[in-house]
């Protein structure tokens, strides 16, 4: 008796002191933003959009408000303060820049993100030249029929193709940080008849945007990475045929005081359409020129920022003693020697074997 | 058979468990700021530290038989006893305190982010006190299973990681430096061996063979490198270092988009929470137990209740992350101090006893 009284009034002892939740807000009244939007404001610092999808009786609106502070935590606040339920960002999908903001430098931003607790780190980020309230409402139309139409477009088992770079909040943070190594930013424009539209990656020196790369060229920065899933379509020639599989090998050594990449990529090709009258050997030739071609250009534009995107400096990090490393980005990478060796084989030609 | 086998592992497989409660906490945090860069050396150091004092005890253990601490060193006079136990006592007090404080502060973080942390550390001493109660048998029990369910689930966390890690961000590798040895920075980090200690509570209750646990040891050895460089190779080292919890950090980087396995870090700190509670938990036992046998006339339990109230008040008023850093930092010589006595006293115990059987046994 005396034991189950004890015991009795230890549980209750639990259920005063320990709830469970504290201050917990149930889903209902919580709403999830997936898109934030970080652009400069007219009167103050920043100004934050963040749009939020709505059930309203099984259909999903979306709506997006916006506030302006000096800081993005205090915007983000008085939002939470005007409207009616708690903001969650659990479920954050996407922070989209401002193309002025990103060329100004993403620093503290960065850093305000990783260090709220309340962010998935794993949230994707992009820049856009457009204006964020427009873009914003125009991806809020695709959600309406498509909850997840924008997670779908970033994911590789769903609408991503392997044109589009990727930068995961975690991943812009450790660039930023980095010494070796800069990333490749996606620049969003709100499309025609889709939702997105894919212009091409912003190059990121460190926290600052210097200059953007074409489609294409965000293709090979994949491709160097090995990030590759599905197939892409390449037309040389009138010819046109789909990479398939890459394999990059990467060397890295000095000589004459000079850091040398010699990179050798593997690629295999399917043939699509083949209209030039070229022969397969032909078109695998001039498929590896115009690929190593492209790689030098993209390399020489890289090194006029001079941005690292490709990570070639990591290549060097056991090459190169360890407080020189922060020097590496402004000394040692324009002078980096490029050797490029780029080749292909076509492994298929489909059903029939000429036109 | 399989009694034998788990009478044998009960003991390396509640080291490993006791390890992994610090290793996937604090450590990997201490360690990035241990040194510049090259952070096998100092890893390397703590494992060749941790072996030699882990020899000596064992050893001296084996010769005593099946003697904890306390039957150990009483004998030797109230006064010496008293110097021996008490700080260790106070040492051993200090693993839940700051093991509690940690996982409550990751509590915080991970899913509970309104909670007051009173009522979290309240929650986490009830279940300590709780599983202290059960007593030496039901821990162990218990540490076998736990270990058992959440190990795999803390590799299963790493192994998720590794997708985001870049192999290339581990170099430089070598440091010739050397840097961590001045300045004792590498002492710092050696929290991260105290369980060694606690085996030394363990041979009233279950087998202590040598040899399985240098095996476990090995087991250890490789954890601590691979928590060391998660973080790096997933952040890079310069970010890695700016970080308060580069696990959960790098655990929080997963993207795996299958419902359940949205969140990597909720797998880690529910697997956390049965190494934290492993440990306190034992921990706990083993002061009460020596408080009880150095005072006899103190009933045990009351002495439960009493140590459970000093570590709920002890881990309550800390009142900031960068406090309990300086906390970590400040006992480094206390810690090394007992590091390096209590191993010894109980060598050189553990040879006296084994000479006084032996005469014993001659002169019957």
């Amino acid at each position: 008796m005396m034991r189950l009284s004890r015991t009795l009034l230890l549980l209750f002892a639990c259920v005063i002191i320990l709830p469970g939740c504290w201050n917990i807000k149930d889903v209902n009244h919580r709403v999830l933003p997936i898109v934030m939007g970080i652009s400069y404001g007219k009167v103050k610092k920043y100004r934050i959009h963040v749009q939020i999808p709505l059930p309203v009786s099984r259909k999903l609106i979306s709506k997006v408000y916006y506030r302006e502070a000096d800081t993005i935590s205090k915007a983000l606040n008085e939002i939470d303060s005007d409207i009616e339920a708690g903001i969650d960002f659990m479920h954050l999908q996407l922070v989209l820049f401002d193309r002025k903001v990103a060329e100004e430098g993403i620093r503290e931003e960065m850093a305000y993100m990783i260090r709220s607790q309340h962010m998935p780190t794993k949230a994707l980020v992009a820049i856009t030249s457009e204006d964020m309230e427009q873009i914003l409402e125009h991806t809020g139309e695709s959600i309406q029929t498509d909850g997840s139409a924008l997670l779908d477009f970033f994911n590789k088992n769903a609408g991503w193709s392997p044109e589009i770079n990727l930068a995961y909040l975690w991943e812009t943070f450790g660039a930023i940080h980095s010494d070796t190594q800069d990333i490749t930013i996606p620049i969003l424009h709100s499309g025609k008849t889709t939702m997105l539209e894919f212009l091409g990656s912003g190059v990121m020196s460190k926290e600052r945007m210097m200059g953007d790369i074409t489609r294409e060229q965000s293709l090979l920065v994949n491709l160097f990475y090995e990030l590759f899933q599905g197939s892409v379509v390449q037309v040389i020639r009138q010819a046109s045929v789909a990479i398939v599989d890459c394999d990059n090998h990467i060397r890295t050594f000095w000589r004459d005081q000079r850091p040398v990449l010699r990179m050798h990529m593997d690629i295999s090709l399917h043939l699509i359409e083949n209209n030039g009258g070229l022969n397969e050997q032909q078109i695998e030739a001039a498929f590896s020129e115009d690929m190593a071609k492209k790689y030098k250009q993209l390399f020489k534009q890289l090194q006029s920022y001079p941005s690292d995107a490709l990570g070639t400096g990591d290549h060097f990090r056991n090459k190169l003693a360890f407080d020189k490393l922060k020097l590496w980005r402004e000394t040692y990478y324009p002078q980096l020697v490029t050797e490029i060796a780029v080749s292909s084989r076509i492994t298929n030609t489909g059903d029939i074997s000429g036109n | 058979m399989i009694n034998r086998w788990v009478a044998v592992m009960t003991a390396p497989i509640f080291f490993i468990a006791a390890h992994c409660s610090i290793l996937f906490a604090a450590y990997s945090r201490s360690m990035l700021h241990a040194t510049e860069y090259g952070h096998w050396e100092p890893v390397f150091f703590n494992i060749l530290i941790e072996l030699a004092l882990l020899l000596l005890l064992l050893l001296g253990l084996r010769k005593a038989g099946s003697k904890d601490y306390a039957d150990l060193f009483l004998p030797l006079g109230k006064w010496i006893s008293t110097a021996l136990l008490v700080p260790l006592v106070a040492f051993l007090m200090l693993i839940p305190v700051l093991a509690i404080r940690f996982f409550a502060e990751l509590m915080i973080i991970v899913f509970i982010a309104s909670s007051p942390i009173h009522a979290i550390l309240a929650f986490l001493c009830l279940l300590m006190l709780y599983g202290a109660s059960i007593g030496p048998q039901g821990i162990m029990r218990a540490s076998t299973l736990l270990t058992l369910i959440n190990f795999p689930i803390l590799l299963f966390a790493i192994g998720a990681c590794i997708p985001n890690a870049t192999f290339v961000k581990v170099f430089p590798l070598v440091n010739a430096s050397m840097d961590f040895l001045a300045e004792g920075k590498l002492f710092i980090t050696l929290f991260s061996i105290c369980p060694f200690l606690l085996l030394g509570m363990l041979p009233p209750i279950c087998k202590v063979k040598i040899l399985p646990i240098l095996l476990s040891l090995g087991v250890i050895a490789l954890l601590y490198v691979i928590i060391v460089y998660i973080p790096i190779s997933i952040y890079g080292l310069n970010a890695a270092k700016l970080m308060y919890f580069p696990l959960m950090t790098s655990f929080d980087s997963v993207n795996i988009s299958w419902t359940i396995f949205d969140r990597i870090s909720l797998f880690y700190a529910v697997a956390l929470l049965a190494f934290v509670m492993t440990i306190s938990t034992f921990t706990l036992y083993s002061s009460a137990l020596m408080v009880h046998k150095m005072i006899p006339v103190w009933r045990e339990k009351y002495i439960r209740y009493g140590l459970c109230l000093i570590v709920y008040i002890l881990s309550l008023v800390i009142p900031s992350w960068n406090r309990y850093i300086e906390i970590f930092t400040a006992d480094t010589w206390f810690r090394l101090a007992i590091y390096i006595v209590v191993p010894i006293a109980v060598f050189l115990r553990g040879g006296f006893i084994e000479r006084q059987e032996r005469k014993r046994v001659l002169s019957k």
